[in-house]
């Protein structure tokens, strides 16, 4: 393998991901989050980085190429075609993009540099793995842990201390006749148990799925929550995920369901948090899934919503979110839809809450190219200047 | 430096044979002449190295040399290469470089008939690169070069910076296709004439602008303002060249040279100066290649077809012909130009060995001339001989009828099913010159057999003759068998240009064939040595024995099969009455071409190495196209559709095809060239975008402009054309600006 090459390969690549994070702002809004699933890698898209040179555009021109087909028919949209060989022996095209390959981690690391974003707190750590180790000696144990080497150091030292000093010296001094193995020199290894403690994560996302949240929103929400989870995953490696949807009634979904239902009828938020409560108090009963001790827990609790509520459904809302829920989270993210019938009025009671709770942080999401700055609100430093 | 062993040495000994089976096969039998001669005489060899897909795939990127200057875009060409290989969507097959000698690279993962198709092809490469005229001023120390090239840019990084020089290679790269392709061959500038007067013409006045006219209509004809805006013209002209005299107009001639013309003006550092040069001369070195893409791999192909049919074993011929048509299928909406090169030659040699061709061929409208042209090509040639003596000319028609007639009925073993008439002129044409073919298959059969490899210099260890053997013993040695008195001249003039060579050639073959009349009793050679060179070449002879044998016998059976037919013929046999109707036209059509004296045929080899030789892409085509080859191509024309934003099949008529293949081959980068040095008298470079009837890709050449910036320092711009207006496109510090022109 020439050295030369994987030199020049590495700078390829630095470059190219240099690239990736410019165009992250661009990606966060508007990319495929194609290899989400499945492998933990994710395929950017990257804009041409051959030189540019003087040559002729392919538009307005054609060409000549191989192949079956009747005059007029259609072979290709401008742009590709007429690239590479279509133009006979010219060199390959160079209008096409790369895709670099990040895997999570560095995307997460991307996505905190470019944004700015402190890292998240992290409240209560739990034992995750313990492992045992062989670690020091110790006087006493069974004879196949015994260390015969440190044992008969120690016999030869401690032997060797109660000869008498001029005997020592002599020049026919023979060490064997002096040195004994006794029981108190013999050493064993030691066992000790290692643990690992790791904090471990939960976060709910709640969604509004009432007929007011329209398809485009959902396509936001995906992307923005998909950011938000690579985020706390960075910090948490063990993140456990749940999806609520409501509309006047609440219920606890997978993935899938969570992005791909679509209800219509009126809207209960307290639902909502009724689960939410149900999921986070131990012994409260709750069965379709793991009730998370918020002191071993660092819980996190997403909220998308047009903002639409009944009218007299805030107050139990607030309510509960003051006495049951706000205490045991480490961040609530409030994030408020455009949705085609406007925006509800919601928001004006969570910046109440806000204004009491440091972890409470608030956006709002117009349109896809606010998704960024949403982000930026709910996991930023701007977030908690704002509350 | 990493460590390639880059030998001959090194390859496993099968494909030491193969190289061997296939390099005898493409130089003596095919007749391609793959070797640079040295200057002391010597031939080079076409090299051959096995790589590991990641050495070939990283070699490929630095464009099939082992070291070039460090570039990311090579990594990142060598990331995307082998992404596309792991996935199965592309492989290298072959990949061979123009330098002396050449070098080729063979995949290790391949099969051996993989590699024997790769040898085939490479060798026929190479012989490209020796002999076409293209390739003449190409560095042929390419190697050398780009490994020079590499360290001197890596030294420049290490002392100003690896950045700072990337950045500068980043920009150069930018401009790398602004050279002039034909700057190594042609001298554009004229050598200023410095001597007295020697050019007593004086300069043509120029054209005043009048109009002949009559007196009564003067003033309609040549309206004053009119003559005026002449005289202004002509008096812009004159000044102009009066600046040029005086060097004022600077570059007096527009110069296509633009990155010369940089290296050579720009206000650089010399560092900055020197990786211009280097990138210049190592564009001027691919530009050849990128020339002749069509015919390069339509030649390699057509040998390839050629050599493989004869070499690959039974049992490895569908593996073959897998591979092969892989490479040469046509791909939807592309164009290939394996099928296209390959179709080119096939068509030449066989119109060209057919006479298919002139006004004779293509004026002729008498569908029963066309249907029978290889009858009416060896009717005109004997009726243009004999026409004034009907009794000659009758025996000399007979004599092609009788030979027409016996080829079907399988005198050569092809039996009567199997008989196209394909190749029936050029074995007429053998057969009009039968004594010196078979005269030269024999020679080439004893020749080749004696040979049995370049043994002269293997055996030059054995020098233990206790005698000179006399040149006359030599020669009688090697003239014993033959009786034809033009081959024994041939056979004495080789034998006495090379005796030594012949020496130990008949040493062998005398061991080998336990003929031991040269040598007999003379010979001091211990048994041991004899058996060992005996092992040494065993497996050589083995191929001689399968191979090389068969195929030279089989050109002299070939050759005396004819013979037998022209025995026969003289013992009286005639074809069959009615075999084959003179047509009345015949006499009429070729009366008209009496004059162009007789028809060539049988040149069609001739011909396809002239083609190689001497053509490029661009010149090629527009020789050699015809209609059949744009049909059995399945050639078309698109264009873009501006509505519907997509490419349509535009035409499939031959002379849209043509035309539009010539224009992409002619337009394949633009034609820029230097134009003004001082523009406006503002030390602005300004660049003419020549014969613009393609426009230049706006956003690309703006950002190219920025980096011409940094090379020329001052106001960059480009006359050039865009949305069918003639416009200046320039950048200055951080702005670009549009002119209308």
């Amino acid at each position: 393998m020439s050295t030369q090459i994987e030199r020049d390969r590495q700078r390829g690549i630095e470059i190219v991901k240099g690239k990736a994070r410019k165009n992250l702002k661009e990606f966060i809004t508007h990319g495929e989050l194609t290899g989400r699933q499945g492998r933990r890698l994710v395929t950017i898209p990257v804009p041409s980085i051959n030189e540019p040179h003087f040559v002729h555009g392919n538009k307005g021109n054609g060409g000549v190429a191989q192949g079956e087909g009747e005059v007029g028919q259609p072979i290709g949209t401008g742009g590709n075609q007429g690239d590479g060989e279509g133009q006979a022996g010219s060199e390959p095209g160079s209008g096409h993009t790369r895709d670099v390959e990040v895997s999570f981690e560095e995307l997460a690391k991307m996505l905190g540099e470019e944004l700015e974003l402190p890292l998240l707190p992290k409240k209560s750590e739990k034992i995750v793995r313990t492992t045992d180790v062989y670690r020091g000696l110790k006087t006493f144990g069974i004879r196949s842990l015994m260390v015969p080497r440190r044992a008969m150091q120690e016999a030869i030292m401690r032997s060797l201390a109660e000869v008498d000093p001029e005997e020592l010296l002599s020049p026919d001094f023979a060490p064997e006749d002096y040195v004994e193995l006794t029981p108190p020199d013999m050493r064993f290894r030691s066992i000790k148990r290692d643990e690992i403690k790791q904090a471990s994560a939960a976060i709910i996302f709640i969604m509004d799925v009432s007929g007011s949240m329209g398809q485009e929103q959902k396509e936001m929400v995906r992307q923005q929550a998909f950011w938000m989870q690579l985020w706390v995953e960075h910090a948490h490696p063990k993140t456990e995920i749940r999806y609520i949807i409501h509309d006047a009634v609440a219920r606890e979904v997978d993935q899938e369901a969570f992005y791909h239902t679509h209800e219509s009828g009126g809207t209960k938020i307290s639902s909502a948090y009724q689960l939410v409560k149900a999921m986070i108090t131990p012994g409260s009963g709750y069965a379709f899934g793991n009730v998370y001790n918020p002191n071993d827990w660092n819980i996190y609790v997403f909220q998308f919503s047009d903002g639409d509520n009944w009218g007299e459904d805030n107050a139990t809302c607030i309510d509960m979110m003051k006495n049951d829920i706000l205490p045991h989270l480490s961040l609530f993210g409030y994030t408020q839809v455009k949705s085609p019938y406007g925006s509800g009025d919601y928001i004006k009671e969570v910046k109440r809450l806000a204004s009491q709770f440091d972890h409470v942080r608030i956006a709002t999401a117009d349109s896809r190219d606010e998704i960024y700055f949403a982000i930026k609100k709910i996991l930023g430093k701007e977030g908690s200047k704002h509350a | 430096m990493p460590n390639y062993n880059l030998g001959f040495e090194n390859l496993p000994p099968k494909l030491k044979r193969a190289k061997y089976e296939v390099e005898w096969f493409m130089t003596e039998v095919c007749g391609l002449e793959p070797f640079f001669t040295n200057s002391d005489g010597t031939k080079s060899q076409v090299i051959f190295e096995m790589c590991d897909t990641d050495l070939l795939y990283s070699l490929a990127a630095y464009g099939g040399f082992p070291v070039r200057y460090p570039h990311y875009s090579f990594g990142l060409e060598y990331n995307e290469m082998l992404k596309s290989h792991e996935y199965g969507l592309s492989k290298i097959y072959e990949m061979v470089i123009n330098n002396n000698p050449c070098y080729a690279y063979l995949l290790r993962e391949n099969a051996l008939i993989d590699h024997k198709l790769v040898m085939a092809h490479v060798y026929a490469h190479a012989d490209f690169f020796v002999n076409n005229d293209y390739f003449k001023h190409t560095n042929r120390r390419a190697v050398d070069m780009m490994a020079n090239h590499g360290v001197r840019i890596q030294g420049f990084a290490d002392e100003f910076g690896a950045e700072k020089v990337e950045e500068w290679l980043d920009v150069v790269r930018s401009l790398d296709n602004l050279i002039d392709p034909d700057a190594d061959g042609i001298r554009r500038v004229a050598e200023k004439n410095v001597g007295p007067l020697d050019s007593p013409e004086k300069p043509k006045k120029p054209w005043d602008g009048r109009l002949p006219a009559s007196s009564w209509m003067e003033d309609f004809i040549n309206p004053s303002s009119e003559l005026e805006k002449v005289e202004k013209k002509n008096e812009a002209e004159e000044e102009k060249k009066v600046q040029a005299s005086k060097a004022l107009l600077f570059p007096a001639e527009p110069v296509r040279d633009v990155m010369g013309f940089l290296a050579a003006y720009a206000p650089l550092e010399s560092w900055q100066r020197e990786i211009i040069c280097m990138l210049r001369e190592e564009a001027l070195y691919f530009e050849p290649q990128g020339r002749t893409k069509i015919l390069n791999e339509g030649w390699a192909s057509l040998w390839h077809s050629i050599g493989m049919t004869q070499l690959a074993e039974a049992s490895e011929i569908v593996d073959y012909a897998d591979h092969n048509s892989g490479t040469l299928a046509i791909s939807p909406n592309r164009l290939n130009p394996y099928p296209l090169g390959k179709a080119l030659y096939l068509d030449a040699w066989y119109r060209w060995d057919t006479h298919r061709r002139g006004e004779i061929y293509f004026d002729c409208e008498s569908l029963e001339i066309k249907n029978s042209w290889d009858p009416f090509v060896a009717f005109f040639n004997i009726y243009i001989d004999l026409k004034d003596e009907p009794v000659a000319f009758d025996l000399a028609w007979q004599e092609f009828l009788y030979f027409w007639y016996r080829l079907k009925e399988g005198a050569i073993g092809i039996s009567k099913d199997f008989f196209d008439q394909q190749k029936l002129l050029l074995w007429w044409s053998y057969y009009l010159n039968l004594t010196e073919k078979l005269g030269e298959a024999q020679l080439n059969f004893l020749r080749n057999g004696l040979r049995v490899g370049d043994l002269s210099s293997q055996l030059k260890n054995l020098k233990t003759f206790n005698r000179r053997i006399s040149l006359r013993e030599l020669i009688d040695f090697h003239v014993g068998g033959l009786k034809d008195e033009e081959q024994i001249e041939r056979v004495t003039r080789e034998v006495t240009l090379e005796p030594a060579k012949f020496v130990t050639t008949s040493f062998l073959s005398s061991v080998l064939t336990s003929d031991r009349s040269l040598f007999d009793g003379e010979l001091l050679l211990s048994t041991e040595v004899v058996e060992k060179t005996r092992l040494k070449f065993e497996e050589r002879l083995e191929y001689w024995n399968d191979h090389i044998r068969l195929h030279l016998e089989g050109k002299v059976k070939f050759f005396l099969a004819l013979d037998t037919i022209k025995k026969e013929f003289a013992s009286g046999c005639r074809a069959p009455a009615g075999f084959f109707e003179v047509p009345q036209e015949f006499f009429g059509w070729a009366d008209k071409f009496l004059d162009n004296g007789p028809l060539e045929i049988g040149v069609g080899l001739k011909k396809v190495f002239q083609i190689r030789k001497v053509h490029c892409d661009l010149t090629g085509l527009d020789e050699l196209l015809t209609p059949e080859i744009a049909l059995k191509m399945k050639l078309f024309k698109f264009d873009y559709d501006k509505d519907e934003d997509q490419f349509v099949i535009a035409s499939r008529h031959f002379n849209d095809v043509k035309q539009g293949l010539l224009f992409s081959l002619a337009n394949r980068r633009p034609r820029i060239v230097v134009k003004d040095a001082n523009f406006k008298n503002k030390k602005i470079l300004l660049l003419e975008h020549q014969f613009p009837e393609m426009e230049l890709k706006a956003f690309e050449a703006q950002k190219t402009l920025e980096n011409l910036y940094r090379v020329w320092g001052r106001p960059v711009c480009i006359l050039t054309r865009l949305d069918d207006a003639k416009v200046i496109l320039g950048y200055t510090d951080g702005k670009h600006f549009i002119e209308k022109v």
